[in-house]
């Protein structure tokens, strides 16, 4: 697995497209999609899939879990969400909580992870 | 020396820092031992020292502190809980042979700012000269100090009044700190990356052999 984060608008996924020779069709968006099928190489928006499953009242981490484990290539796009105020909403506290948690757990068994800032890659493992 | 520690929310900069005040206080103590020959009749006096700023309001800051304080647990640190005013921390706290991890600037500055008794909101002119001059009067009564602070400033949100001016003053004073610090990590996703390292710094890391390589000492 591989992991690419950086702040929401940075070309993420345009460096991933980009480095790694995908195209669209290759692209599972965690804003509306839950199912991962074969031509998938990218798990584009990872927060917002997060996000939807921890609402929805399950545990998202089991579920990635899951989910990753079955797909060893897989490359995961995440926005980084930590660096900011505190929120005031006690759910977007336990949200930035919770990914960033298993984001450190998810990086740890990266085989790479790559940091997007102004649409430039920077590899940090 | 003095070690800043920048991270976003939950991105493993507490961890990172403890290793690294591990770290600092071994070598100190084997620093001080050597001095003496290596003989370990010498008594250290020196202690590895974690102030804690949080105060516990409630049962979410109660988790979190609990979280912080298990994971300190067989660490060997002494825990000296100072909500604000750093610089009052006197001899009789602190031994001249310790190392420090403040955890964490941002709690601290919003302390000063928010929760001091009896003080309702005011003026903020000088808060982060204030709290830079409390830092730096504690640098000088401790061997090394970690700080560890917070990245708030990427979230795209405007925020009004107090929260804006929190904003900018934890800017300020992580800059300032910026200047003064031997070292400089962020950490993400639990990986430190390194920003700044003095010469002196990076001569230390590699050892007397590695001083006549680094040709600006």
């Amino acid at each position: 697995m591989r992991l690419v984060i950086g702040g929401a608008s940075q070309g993420k996924l345009d460096y991933v497209l980009r480095r790694y020779g995908l195209e669209e069709k290759n692209v599972m968006d965690g804003n509306t999609g839950d199912m991962v099928d074969i031509d998938h190489k990218v798990f584009y928006a990872f927060e917002a899939w997060f996000k939807r499953q921890l609402k929805a009242g399950g545990r998202p981490e089991d579920a990635a879990d899951v989910l990753l484990s079955s797909l060893p290539e897989l490359i995961v796009i995440c926005d980084e969400v930590g660096s900011g105020i505190v929120p005031v909403e006690p759910f977007e506290r336990e949200f930035r909580e919770r990914l960033g948690r298993y984001l450190i757990k998810l990086a740890e068994q990266s085989q790479s992870v790559e940091r997007v800032f102004c649409g430039i890659g920077q590899k940090i493992k | 020396m003095i070690s800043l520690v920048v991270g976003g929310s939950a991105s493993g900069k507490s961890e990172f820092a403890e290793t690294r005040a591990l770290e600092r206080f071994e070598k100190l103590k084997s620093s001080v031992s050597s001095i003496r020959g290596g003989v370990r009749q010498y008594a250290f006096d020196g202690e590895l020292v974690y102030l804690a700023t949080m105060i516990n309001t409630d049962a979410e800051t109660g988790e979190r502190i609990d979280r912080h304080v298990k994971r300190r647990e067989g660490m060997g640190f002494k825990t000296l809980e100072v909500p604000y005013d750093l610089g009052k921390i006197t001899q009789e706290h602190l031994k001249s042979n310790s190392v420090v991890l403040l955890e964490c600037l941002s709690n601290l500055l919003a302390n000063e700012m928010f929760s001091r008794p009896g003080e309702g909101a005011g003026d903020y002119d000088t808060i982060a000269e204030k709290v830079f001059a409390d830092i730096r009067a504690l640098k000088s009564r401790c061997h090394d100090l970690i700080i560890v602070t917070n990245n708030v400033f990427e979230d795209g949100l405007e925020y009004d009044g107090e929260t804006a001016l929190y904003i900018k003053y934890l800017g300020e004073l992580n800059r300032n700190l910026g200047k003064l610090c031997d070292e400089l990590y962020e950490v993400v996703v639990g990986i430190p990356l390194k920003i700044k390292e003095t010469a002196s710094r990076r001569a230390e890391t590699e050892g007397v052999s590695g001083m006549g390589r680094i040709k600006w000492v």
